[in-house]
């Protein structure tokens, strides 16, 4: 259920890839739980991406077929990421942009933990 | 309007869209202090990041690994509160251990923090380092490299200076494998803010008073002759 809630946003649960959906459910066990993420296509080309708000930062999750897809994915993430304080980074086959353009971050706490979540999730 | 001047108008607002994206952001990894002073605080973003400027005092505090800065100063004045590794005098830093990042070969940069100081990390493995009273020593010799940058980044020592912080308490002199530049400790931790009577210049509370006596060792004529070389 909870799993499911994730992707609640969705209309299609199944639209919500496997390592997006572990991620959005160890966010939410470790204390942060992700708001709706909703499917924004290949946001990132060769992607599945969903994007939504976590801890108050803008994140977007991307599934890519190959560990490779992802991490070249990153130079683009960068340009998501813009000027705000924040993050592209691949982990397995999956990349996360995670921002903070409205400073709610200022210490970076939150943003790493979110990171390294994501990180031991989808290693 | 002529097709010259829309023309023109066009050219400007390129050229105005250029300079506002001129304003890159700046890639860091690691932890770091935010704005360079010590009420600045740290930023905890451990993974490769960015933020809009480029760090202060960018030339002493950081090193540059692949586009992102890396912080390898001492943290604590900043604010940090994880664990701390007690350090003395000069020693390697490897970058890529420090910022947890894969790479063929180590990315050795040095530390020029005069006596003791804290660091976030550890000694990194494959580099001698002597243990007295739970503090590290490095215990090998310094490459050319480290003697070539050492005028410029031991300015680190005159940044640190004015700010007050808990330091390493060293009362024993160091281990004779220690190479590098040996500080005068004041024993005494318990040295008021006060009065402390400095040659050079009056020093807030610290630990210690130091004073950089760079050991005389035979090293140094074969470095004057690498000098030249160059």
């Amino acid at each position: 259920m909870r799993r499911k809630l994730s992707c609640l946003g969705l209309l299609l649960l199944a639209a919500c890839g496997n390592d997006t959906k572990d991620v959005l459910d160890a966010w939410r066990e470790a204390g942060q739980p992700p708001g709706e993420f909703k499917d924004v296509g290949e946001k990132l080309p060769g992607g599945k991406c969903f994007a939504g708000k976590v801890a108050g930062l803008d994140a977007t999750l991307c599934d890519f077929k190959q560990a490779e897809q992802a991490k070249k994915a990153e130079d683009e993430g960068w340009a998501l990421v813009g000027s705000a304080v924040g993050s592209s980074v691949s982990s397995g086959k999956v990349l996360l942009v995670i921002a903070d353009p409205r400073k709610e971050d200022p210490s970076g706490r939150r943003l790493n933990e979110l990171i390294q979540t994501f990180q031991r999730t989808t290693r | 309007m002529s097709r010259m001047s829309l023309m023109g108008w066009a050219l400007l607002l390129a050229l105005a869209g250029a300079g506002v994206s001129e304003a890159k952001p700046v890639k860091y990894a690691g932890l770091h202090p935010r704005t360079g002073q010590p009420d600045g605080g740290l930023c905890h973003i451990q993974a490769v990041h960015s933020h809009a400027a480029v760090p202060a005092h960018a030339q002493v505090l950081y090193r540059q690994h692949g586009d992102a800065y890396v912080f390898i100063g001492d943290p604590v004045p900043f604010g940090y509160e994880g664990p701390r590794h007690p350090y003395y005098g000069h020693h390697p830093v490897v970058i890529n251990i420090i910022i947890n990042v894969e790479v063929e070969e180590d990315d050795v940069e040095y530390c020029y923090h005069d006596g003791p100081h804290y660091h976030a990390y550890e000694p990194p493995p494959g580099h001698d380092f002597d243990e007295q009273e739970d503090v590290h020593y490095y215990a090998d010799e310094f490459p050319e490299a480290y003697r070539r940058d050492s005028p410029k980044l031991v300015q680190v020592n005159v940044l640190y200076r004015p700010w007050r912080y808990t330091l390493p308490v060293v009362v024993k002199p160091p281990p004779s494998s220690y190479r590098g530049p040996v500080v005068k400790v004041n024993v005494n931790v318990n040295v008021p803010a006060v009065g402390v009577d400095v040659r050079v210049q009056p020093v807030p509370a610290r630990h210690e008073v130091i004073i950089v006596e760079p050991r005389e060792r035979p090293r140094h004529r074969k470095h004057k002759k690498f000098k030249d070389r160059d």
